[in-house]
């Protein structure tokens, strides 16, 4: 039994390094998607990927998440929003559909990962401390976008 | 008083240990201490009922002088790996469950609870491996199953799971392990009654156990009357509280346009529903408690 199972039977917990950690919860990625937009979404769901050391897996998938938030901005706040928005409601419309856009990456990440998500549910496991991850990520998801914009415009003129 | 040699004493306080009677076995145990104050089973019984109630320090204490005395006690290195496990030291509680599985790799219990410690660190694929090969030496053991029912849990998703959940049940029905699986399975499905009802018949089976006391209590605030209201967000959590939000946002943006009054009081409505969906769970969390 002992020589059937020797491989299974290999320490694979000594390396603190490649051990998943339990994380960031549901409520911390939903709240900093909706309230960051798209970019804080991709931001958190980034840092959930690192700490569960499936990145390098996780690359496509989050590089589709990306391409919707570069078209989130691009149709919100960047050229497109001209083509999109009608002048009266453009500021309102666009803040929500900000919102329903992280909204919605969030959510993909949560689904993303939902199998850790309920492994670390089920086992009750202690989540890091969202706050300071969620509040750098909101800060990148509105700061990234508006840096964008200007870099495009100073390219423009 | 008995003797502690004898085997059925002994198998008493495991009895009254696995049922988390603890003070009952302490007071055994501190009787025959008395009388045979170095014998290391009891001690090491001492040291189990330590551990079962949360003196992890005075637990590891207690293995580690039986260890001194006998390096090769399965039982006190088990209690070493328990309380490893408890505190988050992954490595250090591999490398015990992995020496003991080197020594007996016939015991498919070390398996199970290898497989428990990868899933506590997130690596269900190795879990459900190790889990399988346990129940190739014991094909109903039943915390190899449990562990191959929460793989199917994390994997599959709660409906999938009835059968094998419904299996496991009829082959151990007075299990409390089994039971406390179903009530998690009902929880995750969303049948909160059920899982509350359940949930109560386990708190009367093993009244000391915190766990299951504060299972029944989450349950019970989950299902009471005044929080029929907030159905989705309990059934579906937070992605539900922030579609609600997200729609009620765009729905009273369209409103407006059409009709600013109606907007506003849908709103004014809608905001008394978020406050009190943010102030009443917490104080009825606290009325149930006491």
């Amino acid at each position: 039994m002992a020589d059937t199972h020797e491989e299974l039977l290999q320490p694979s917990l000594g390396n603190a390094a490649l051990v998943a950690r339990a994380p960031y919860s549901v409520p911390t990625v939903i709240l900093t998607g909706v309230i960051g937009g798209p970019i804080a979404a991709i931001a958190i769901v980034l840092l959930n990927s690192q700490r569960l050391r499936r990145l390098r897996r996780d690359m496509l998938p989050l590089g589709a998440m990306a391409l919707i938030a570069v078209a989130t901005v691009w149709m919100t706040i960047g050229p497109g929003q001209e083509l999109w928005f009608s002048q009266g409601d453009s500021e309102r419309l666009a803040s929500i559909v900000v919102r329903a856009s992280g909204l919605l990456l969030a959510v993909l990440g949560v689904y993303l990962h939902s199998h850790q998500e309920r492994t670390a549910a089920l086992m009750g496991l202690t989540r890091p401390n969202g706050w300071l991850a969620g509040i750098a990520c909101i800060l990148v998801g509105w700061s990234v976008p508006l840096l964008g914009i200007a870099l495009l415009a100073a390219g423009l003129e | 008083m008995n003797a502690p040699d004898d085997l059925e004493f002994l198998q008493r306080i495991d009895t009254l240990l696995g049922m988390r009677r603890t003070s009952a076995a302490r007071q055994m145990i501190a009787e025959a201490l008395a009388a045979n104050p170095d014998h290391p089973e009891l001690w090491l019984q001492a040291a189990w009922a330590d551990y079962i109630d949360g003196e992890e320090a005075a637990a590891l204490r207690g293995a580690e002088s039986v260890l001194q005395q006998a390096p090769d006690n399965a039982s006190a290195r088990l209690l070493r790996f328990e309380i490893l496990f408890r505190r988050g030291e992954a490595a250090s509680a591999e490398r015990v469950i992995l020496d003991l599985l080197r020594d007996d790799p016939n015991n498919p219990w070390y398996f199970s609870r290898y497989a428990f410690l990868l899933l506590q660190n997130l690596d269900f694929g190795k879990a459900r491996a190790i889990a399988m090969a346990g129940l190739e030496l014991e094909p109903e053991h039943e915390s190899c199953m449990i562990v191959l029912t929460i793989c199917d849990f994390i994997e599959v998703g709660a409906g999938v799971t009835q059968a094998t959940l419904q299996s496991l049940l009829a082959k151990n029905p007075d299990s409390i392990a089994v039971l406390s699986l179903v009530v998690v399975a009902l929880e995750q499905a969303g049948r909160n009654r059920q899982a509350f009802r359940l949930a109560c018949e386990l708190v009367l089976a093993q009244p000391d156990d915190p766990d299951a006391v504060e299972m029944v209590q989450a349950l019970e605030l989950k299902t009471h009357w005044s929080l029929a209201p907030l159905w989705p967000v309990l059934r579906y959590g937070w992605i539900a509280s922030a579609v609600i939000w997200v729609v009620a946002t765009m729905i009273f943006f369209q409103l407006s346009k059409v009709s600013p009054e109606l907007s506003l009081g849908g709103a004014a409505i809608f905001g008394i529903y978020v406050a009190y969906s943010w102030i009443w769970p917490p104080l009825l969390a606290r009325r149930l408690r006491q």
